[in-house]
C-alpha cells in the first residue's frame, strides 16, 4: 500500500533528522569551555575528585569517542546523568516532558477555538467592527511577548479579581489531601480518569493562565489565517453552488466552506505548535511550571549539557513528529493530497 | 404559451472602487413555459449577471432595480428567506465550470444528499435512494459509486452530470444553465445539451441557456436573446435570427462564424467591448456600427417588436413595425 509506505518513509526521514540534530547539539554543547568535572564532584571538590569525575563521565576520552558512549547510551533511553541534580536525564525529562506538553496541548485547544472562531466571524463579517478588533487582537497577540501579556494577566486575575491562581500547576495543599494516582503524567487526565475531583479543578484553575498567555500567539496567527482563507474560499464556485441551491449560511460557512479553509491553516497550527514549545520556555518561567522550559534554563544556567542535549532532543523530536502528525491530517481531510 | 419569468427594465450597479459600473441597462426578456431561451453575447456583457440576479445571488455592492416576475411574483422584493425556498427548488441552476462548482472536500453523497435534505423533508437513507435515482436518470453509470467519489475523481462530463442530477432534485420549473459546456470538450458537450434537451422533455421545465457559442444556439434552442455590453439588442425565435439579423451587432456575429466551405476571410467586429464604468452614451454600440446615424449617440433605443415575435433594439429601424 502506498500510503503506508509514505509514512514509514516520513517517520524515517524524521529519525534522520533527529540523528542530525543530536550530532549538532552534543558537539556544539561539548565545545563551550566549561568544566562539568568540576559541577559533578559538587562543592569545593579536591583535584583528585575532579580527576575522578573526569574518568566517570569520559571526559579523557576524544570528543569522538564520547559521542559513541553517548549514542549507545541513547539507544537504550539512557541520556546520561544530570551534572546538575544527579539524576538521569531521562527521569527528569520525562516527568517535565509531560507537564510542558499538557500545558501546550490545553494551550493549543484556546488557539484552535478561539482562533477558529474568530477567523471564520471576521471573514464572514468582514470589515466590520467585530472584524477590526479581531485583528487589533491578533496583531497583539503575535507581537506583544509573552511575559509581558502573562504578568497582566497575573496582575488582573489573581491580583485585581482573584479569580485564578498566580502560578505553579496545582497546589501542594491540594495534592497532599487529595493525593492523585498519576498514570499518564497529564494531571487533567489522571485526575478525570480516577474520578479525583478536587485535583481536577485545581489544575484546571492552575493552566487556564499560563495556557491562555501561551495561546496568544498561535490565536494571532490563526486568526489571520482562518480569515484570510475563508474570505478566499467564500468566493469559490462551490460556495456560489451551495447558495443557488437555497443552502442557509450557517451550513455553508460551517461545514463547506470551514472544511477548505481549515486545510491551510493547519499548517499553521503545526507551525505555532512549535512556536509554542519555544514560548513554554518564558511562560514556564513566569508561571513557575514544572515543565522542560524550566529544566532547560535550570539546565542551562548551570552548563549541565547532558540535560541540554536531552532537552534539545526532546524538543526537536516534538517538532519533527508534530510536523508529521500535521501533513498527516492534512492528507486525511483533503482526498486530493492523497499522496 | 404562458410567460414563465419575465425580466422588466432590470438595471444592475456594481459600485467598485473605480466608480459605479452599469452593468445591465434595462434588460427586457420573457421565458415561456417548456421553452429553451439562449442568452448570447461576448465574455462580460452581462449574461451571467443576468442569471445571477433572477436568483439574487450578487455580491453585496451589486444594486438591483427593476422587476423579476416569476409565479406571480416580484423576486427583488422577495425576502432573503423566501429566496432561499425557490433557489434550488423553483429554479435550479448549472454552472460553467464543473471543475470548480463542486466541493472538493466532501463526496458527491455528502453534497447531494444535503441539499436534498434542505426542501423535502426526508430521512438520510430516502435522500440517498433518491440521489441514486437521480444519477441514474442523468445516465451516469453505476451511480453507486459516483455516489461515493470526491469530485477530483470525476470527469469533467461525469461532473456536470451530477450538477444537472443536483439541479433535478426538486423537479424545478426553471433550469438556469450558465455555459454548461463550455469547459467540456466537444464530444461531451453534444451529450450534455443533449442530456438538457431530453431531461427538459421528461421533466417539462424551461431552460435558460447562457453561452457565447452560436453553434450551441443553433442546436438546442427555440428563442434565443442577443446582449451586448449589458443591453439587450435584439430577441427572436432561433431559425429567424439566423436567417435575418435585424441589429447590427447581432450580424456582425454571425459573419464572424467560420464556414469551413468557403474560404473567405472572417469579417471580425471592429474594436472592443467598452468599458462598463464609462459606457458610451446613446446606443452602447454605437462607435462600433458601421450603420451609426446622429440619434445612435444621444438616445438609447428601445426595443420594439419589428416582426411578428422578433425583437430589435436599434433606432436603424425606427420606433415602428415594418417603417
Amino acid at each position: 500500500m502506498r500510503l503506508r509506505e509514505y509514512v514509514i518513509y516520513r517517520i524515517l526521514l524524521a529519525f534522520v533528522v533527529i540523528f542530525f540534530v543530536i550530532t549538532i547539539v552534543f558537539f556544539i554543547s561539548h565545545v563551550i569551555p566549561s568544566n562539568p568535572a568540576a559541577l559533578w564532584a559538587g562543592a569545593h571538590p579536591t583535584p583528585e575528585e575532579i580527576e575522578r569525575a573526569k574518568e566517570e563521565l569520559h571526559l579523557n576520552d576524544p570528543l569522538i569517542v564520547q559521542f559513541y558512549y553517548y549514542l549507545g547510551g541513547l539507544l537504550h533511553g539512557d541520556l546520561g546523568i544530570s551534572i546538575r541534580t544527579h539524576h538521569p536525564v531521562a527521569q527528569d525529562i520525562a516527568s517535565a516532558f509531560t507537564a510542558t506538553m499538557e500545558l501546550i496541548i490545553v494551550a493549543e485547544i484556546f488557539a484552535i477555538v478561539i482562533g477558529i472562531a474568530l477567523g471564520v466571524y471576521s471573514a464572514v463579517r468582514k470589515d466590520s467592527w467585530i472584524d477590526n478588533l479581531a485583528r487589533l487582537f491578533a496583531i497583539s497577540g503575535v507581537s506583544l511577548p509573552a511575559f509581558w501579556f502573562g504578568m497582566v494577566l497575573q496582575l488582573l486575575f489573581f491580583k485585581r479579581l482573584g479569580w485564578l491562581p498566580l502560578s505553579g500547576r496545582v497546589d501542594t495543599i491540594v495534592m497532599l489531601n487529595h493525593p492523585l494516582h498519576v498514570i499518564t503524567g497529564f494531571y487533567i487526565l489522571d485526575s478525570l480518569i480516577t474520578g479525583n475531583w478536587v485535583v481536577f479543578k485545581n489544575a484546571l484553575w492552575h493552566i487556564i493562565l499560563p495556557a491562555l498567555t501561551l495561546a496568544m500567539y498561535p490565536v494571532g496567527l490563526i486568526t489571520r489565517q482562518v480569515r484570510s482563507m475563508m474570505i478566499e474560499v467564500l468566493q469559490e464556485n462551490y460556495i456560489r453552488t451551495a447558495r443557488a441551491y437555497g443552502m442557509p449560511n450557517r451550513m455553508i460557512y460551517l461545514k463547506y466552506a470551514l472544511k477548505n479553509a481549515i486545510s491551510p491553516a493547519l499548517i499553521v497550527v503545526g507551525l505555532s505548535l512549535a512556536y509554542t514549545l519555544v514560548g513554554a520556555f518564558l511562560v514556564e518561567i513566569i508561571f513557575n511550571w514544572p515543565g522542560l522550559g524550566r529544566y532547560a534554563t535550570y539546565a542551562i544556567l548551570s552548563m549541565d549539557y547532558p540535560a541540554i542535549i536531552g532537552v534539545v532532543i526532546i524538543a526537536a523530536s516534538a517538532y519533527v513528529f508534530i510536523n508529521l502528525a500535521v501533513d498527516l491530517i492534512q492528507m486525511y481531510i483533503d482526498p486530493r493530497i492523497k499522496v | 404559451m404562458n410567460v414563465l419569468l419575465s425580466i422588466e427594465d432590470l438595471y444592475l450597479n456594481f459600485t467598485t472602487f473605480w466608480g459605479t459600473a452599469y452593468v445591465l441597462n434595462g434588460i427586457n426578456l420573457q421565458i415561456y413555459e417548456d421553452e429553451v431561451f439562449g442568452l448570447v453575447g461576448e465574455t462580460g456583457c452581462g449574461k451571467s449577471v443576468t442569471s445571477m440576479s433572477i436568483l439574487k445571488l450578487l455580491p453585496s455592492n451589486a444594486h438591483l432595480s427593476g422587476k423579476i416576475i416569476f409565479e406571480g411574483r416580484n423576486l427583488l422584493e422577495l425576502s432573503e428567506n423566501d429566496m432561499k425556498k425557490i433557489r434550488g427548488k423553483k429554479i435550479s441552476m448549472i454552472f460553467q465550470d464543473p471543475m470548480s462548482s463542486l466541493n472538493p472536500l466532501f463526496k458527491i453523497k455528502t453534497q447531494m444528499v444535503d441539499v436534498m435534505k434542505l426542501h423535502h423533508n426526508i430521512s438520510k437513507d430516502e435522500a440517498l435512494k433518491m440521489a441514486r435515482e437521480l444519477l441514474e436518470a442523468v445516465k451516469l453509470p453505476d451511480p453507486q459509486r459516483v455516489l461515493e467519489s470526491y469530485p477530483h475523481q470525476l470527469s469533467g462530463g461525469m461532473r456536470q452530470r451530477v450538477m444537472i442530477a443536483l439541479a433535478l432534485s426538486f423537479n424545478p420549473s426553471l433550469l438556469i444553465a450558465d455555459e454548461p459546456t463550455t469547459a467540456l470538450d466537444v464530444t461531451i458537450q453534444k451529450q450534455i445539451l443533449e442530456l438538457i434537451l431530453e431531461l427538459k422533455e421528461k421533466y417539462h421545465f424551461s431552460v435558460l441557456l447562457i453561452t457565447h457559442d452560436l453553434g450551441v444556439v443553433a442546436e438546442t434552442c427555440d428563442r434565443v436573446g442577443v446582449m451586448y455590453a449589458g443591453n439587450m439588442v435584439e430577441i427572436a425565435d432561433v431559425e429567424e435570427l439566423f436567417e435575418n439579423p435585424l441589429h447590427p451587432y447581432t450580424q456582425g456575429l454571425l459573419s464572424a462564424i467560420p464556414d469551413p466551405r468557403y474560404k473567405k476571410p472572417l469579417k471580425p467586429l471592429r474594436g472592443n467591448v467598452p468599458s462598463l464604468l464609462n459606457p458610451p452614451p446613446g446606443c452602447r454600440f454605437h462607435p462600433r456600427c458601421d450603420y451609426m446615424k446622429p440619434i445612435c449617440e444621444k438616445e438609447k433605443p428601445e426595443l420594439i417588436e419589428y416582426s411578428k415575435n422578433h425583437y430589435v433594439a436599434c433606432h436603424l429601424y425606427g420606433g415602428k413595425r415594418n417603417e
